[in-house]
């Protein structure tokens, strides 16, 4: 059983808290059920593309990361219960989650468009709570020596309140054109339930084997949201006496259906080469009712454009082999797919709206695949390979729907949208040398976008920005990095550092005009590990993020960014048991551009002591933040905020371990 | 009475020769038990051996297969290729133990720490305690011996079957009063088990490789490497057993 609430952020579960919680079912992450490429189907497919499914609203509120500022309350609870006997086993779970959070953030958008720049700076309270309830059962069994069968299923409900109240104010080269007061109040409810059946056959025959599996998944989403917004435009500085009014309430009912069966099949041709097929099948229809209606001097009145009613249906058949060539280590493996997408669609308004459509679109696409792995030498490892991939644009995308939550930057989905296709190659060489504890990593990888989704905006004189989402061709990513870590003095000074280069260019189109934004990023990292005596350890952290941005259709916005990390930890075990412990984090953000240069030291201190028989408990006293400098800060080329943050605070904490708690001055890693 | 003695006699030979055993191929299984060795490491507490057991406590491991060649008083083991189960393939470390039991010679291959040690030289004299113990192995009854190894702080436990007469076994351990079909390492940290015993007429010709490209060092070198680093990684709070053989 586990149970925690805080209101701090930080004192949640760790994962060895999770490894308590979960016991022999802790570490069941290989069950990817969609085979692909690879020995005995390692290689799997985990998402089919298309944007998160409808399911990951609800499972994100499980694993929610923590968030960048604001003020949390957060409540988790659950019980675990494992049979593990023989060849059975039995796990079920129950878990509560509920997060709740409270933002008050200032925030900074920059555009930049050919002839203009604009800033949108807006002033945003947030408050969220959600709470699910998840259920679990996973229930396996080897039959025998040669066949193995697994059934889970699991189902969550959830709710969620979310108010945002906005204050925004759009500046043309400073000068003001708009500004919104917008309102935003949703509240979501939603269940889950998912079913999956795997059956694993080994033959006599060494080497053949077969895999199946199906799944049904069902997930319901009710939102009920009122949004109102109040938009006033300006000429000059000038208040011009026109004003955009927008005062819905919109009920959105959503549904998905997915049935998944996937058959894997491994013949050995010989003894060093095999051959792999595969077939991937899936099916999710999607329907949709939403209502948008005005209110009108108190009345509702249907608004039959804005509402609609969809159902989609997405086939998607993939089939796949390779060959693969193991020996010695060496093991290369070639390999060709097909898949076939077919996505259909119906949506209409609602009323006497004339307001129809139809999607009715087939992509096919050959997926070639390559990979090869070896050891060159004693302890050196080399892994390369070519994949290509494709997915589907969400349904949402190809919808031409106007989504008008924000009324000063309008989306609307484009019906001639098409597969992304990426082609990518990577490569990595890990050598290590156990005498002397040196061991290094290189590794590199470019990926060409033959068709990227990106995005077509439209700015109106007022500002209003028209968005679409689109293929653009000419994208392209590569990343190249290595790390080196070796003793200086053995076990008492140890130096972890790493460098990595990203570059990315990304063109999208503004006012017809394309753009290709590119930004080439430098991470450097350096981790100096101090452990001179038993009784004290030091840990010395730099790192930092240098991107250099370049817009082609306005140069005068390129500019270089900077965030700073570094830290150094004391942990020193002093007279009659008393640990110091002293953790200083001090982060630092430059933009040339926007001339931002803000320092953020946060200082933690605790001294703690074991007590009772047995070392069972322990006294701690922590003082966090104690400067009272905390804050959410977000940096990037376009974006800049800053949020409100829990800033000092003191903690009392008592703890009881009935196995009784050991605590060192030196971290454990465990390599 | 002359001819009741050389019957007695021939009796005797062919008694004593059915226990000899020129040749045999013995196939051995290993497994390792992690979780009881690194709740022996200094660094563990109570707490992170129980959470490990917990953790990892019921996961089986199939082990790993070797194979002891012997034939005139000459042994080779080494291990067996392991099978491409899921099409897959890992390298492995070269692993030979060369036994000679006649001339008294020890000749070792072993891959490990990044290097590979060729160790060829007298064999030592290795002190056995015959226990009270029987049991039955792979078939054969067998009785137990004691040893302990300094080098490594190990005590092991050896079955031996007396019936066969060959002076050797796996892990490179021998020196008793008949084959070893099992050992034991500190009370099942490592158990090795015969798993198939075939002996004469098997045709056997040890594959001893004529040419050996590693490091000449003497066993005191080697064991002197090895516990340096089995030193040095405990200080260090790992467990040296992920890279060195337990």
């Amino acid at each position: 059983m586990v149970g925690v609430g805080n209101n701090t952020g930080r004192n949640g579960l760790s994962w060895d808290d999770y490894q308590d919680f979960m016991g022999s079912q802790s570490f069941n992450f290989g069950n990817g059920t969609d085979y692909g490429f690879g020995g005995g189907g390692g290689r799997y497919f985990f998402s089919f593309g298309g944007g998160g499914g409808l399911e990951s609203s609800i499972q994100s509120i499980f694993f929610r990361d923590g968030d960048n500022g604001g003020f949390p309350e957060n409540y988790n609870g659950g019980v675990n219960f494992n049979y593990d006997h023989n060849k059975t086993k039995v796990s079920s779970v129950y878990y509560y989650n509920q997060t709740g959070i409270n933002k008050n953030s200032n925030s900074t958008r920059s555009r930049f468009y050919q002839q203009f720049s604009t800033n949108e700076e807006a002033i945003n309270l947030n408050e969220n709570i959600s709470k699910g309830h998840r259920v679990e059962l996973e229930v396996s069994k080897d039959l025998d020596s040669l066949h193995f069968v697994k059934f889970t299923t699991n189902g969550a409900y959830i709710n969620e309140n979310n108010l945002t109240t906005e204050n925004t104010q759009l500046k043309r080269e400073g000068v003001l054109t708009s500004s919104a007061a917008i309102t935003n109040d949703i509240n979501t409810t939603g269940f889950l339930g998912n079913s999956l059946l795997i059956f694993r056959k080994k033959f006599k025959k060494k080497g053949r084997s077969m895999g199946l599996n199906a799944s049904y998944l069902y997930t319901e989403l009710e939102d009920l949201w009122s949004q109102s917004s109040v938009t006033d435009f300006y000429e000059n500085g000038v208040d011009i006496d026109s004003t955009a009014t927008i005062n819905q309430l919109n009920n959105n009912l959503r549904n998905k259906k997915q049935i998944k069966a996937n058959a894997l099949f491994v013949e050995p041709l010989s003894k060093r080469l095999f051959s792999q097929t595969f077939y991937n099948f899936s099916n999710r229809e999607e329907t949709g009712d939403r209502d948008v209606n005005d209110i009108i001097s108190g009345e509702k009145s249907l608004n039959e454009d804005l509402s609609r009613t969809y159902v989609n249906n997405i086939n998607l058949d993939r089939v796949g082999s390779s060959i693969r060539y193991s020996h010695e280590g060496v093991n290369i493996s070639v390999g060709l797919g097909y898949q076939r997408f077919d996505l259909k669609g119906d949506f209409q308004g609602k009323g006497n709206s004339p307001v129809t459509g139809t999607v009715d679109k087939i992509f096919t696409n050959w997926i070639p695949n390559f990979t090869m792995n070896f050891e060159p030498i004693r302890n050196g490892y080399v892994d390369f390979g070519y994949s290509r991939n494709a997915s589907e644009p969400s349904i949402e995308d190809l919808q031409p729907i106007v989504n008008n939550l924000n009324p000063q930057f309008i989306l609307i989905g484009n019906p001639a949208l098409t597969p992304e296709i990426s082609n990518g190659i990577y490569g990595s060489f890990s050598h290590s040398h156990p005498l002397s504890g040196r061991r290094i990593y290189i590794d590199g990888g470019i990926d060409f976008m033959e068709s990227q989704f990106s995005t077509s905006e439209n700015v109106d004189s007022f500002l209003i920005t028209t968005a679409q989402p689109i293929n653009v061709s000419g994208g392209r990513s590569w990343n190249v990095g290595g790390s080196i870590n070796f003793p200086i003095i053995k076990n008492k000074i140890t130096v972890r550092t790493r460098l990595g280069v990203n570059n990315n260019l990304r063109p999208s189109f503004v006012n017809e005009q394309k753009n290709n934004t590119t930004s080439q990023t430098y991470n450097p990292y350096i981790r100096f590990n101090i452990t001179p005596v038993e009784n004290l350890g030091i840990y010395l952290t730099a790192r930092s993020q240098f991107t250099k941005t370049t817009y082609d259709i306005n140069t005068s916005q390129n500019q270089n960014t900077r965030n700073d990390t570094y830290s150094a930890e004391l942990t020193a075990k002093t007279f009659l048991g008393i640990f110091l412990n002293g953790n200083m984090n001090y982060r630092k953000f430059t933009n040339d551009r926007f001339n931002i240069n803000r320092n953020i030291p946060i200082l933690n201190l605790s001294i703690y002591k074991q007590i009772l028989n047995g070392n069972r408990g322990e006294i701690r006293i922590s003082l966090y933040d104690a400067f009272n400098k905390n804050i959410g800060f977000t940096s990037s080329d376009s974006y800049r905020s800053e949020t409100q943050s829990l800033g000092r605070y003191g903690m009392l904490s008592l703890t009881y371990n009935i196995r009784g708690i050991q605590s060192s001055a030196h971290k454990k890693s465990w390599w | 009475m002359k001819k009741f003695l050389i019957s007695a006699i021939a009796i005797l030979i062919s008694l004593s020769s059915e226990a000899q055993s020129s040749e045999g191929k013995i196939t051995y299984n290993r497994k390792t038990d992690y979780i009881s060795i690194m709740s022996k490491l200094p660094h563990m507490s109570k707490e992170e051996v129980d959470r490990m057991s917990l953790t990892w406590g019921n996961w089986n491991s199939k082990g790993s297969d070797y194979e002891l060649l012997y034939k005139d008083q000459k042994s080779l083991y080494h291990p067996l290729k392991r099978e491409n189960d899921s099409g897959y393939s890992w390298k492995q470390d070269k692993f030979i133990l060369i036994r000679d039991y006649k001339n008294k010679e020890r000749e070792d291959i072993i891959e490990t720490l990044g290097n590979l040690y060729h160790i060829k030289e007298p064999m030592e004299k290795r002190k056995w305690k015959i226990l009270n113990e029987i049991k039955e192995v792979s078939g054969y009854l067998c009785m137990k011996a004691e040893t302990y190894d300094p080098v490594k702080d190990q005590t092991i436990h050896a079955w031996f079957a007396d019936g066969i007469m060959f002076s050797g076994g796996p892990e490179g351990f021998g020196g008793l009063p008949g084959l070893i079909l099992e050992l034991d390492i500190n009370d099942g940290d490592a158990i090795i088990t015969a798993t198939e015993v075939k002996l004469d007429n098997e045709n056997i010709e040890l594959p001893i490789p004529k040419k050996v490209k590693g490091k000449k060092i003497s066993k005191e070198k080697f064991d002197g490497i090895i516990e340096k680093y089995v030193r040095e990684t405990i200080e260090g709070k790992k467990n040296p057993y992920w890279r060195v053989r337990y």
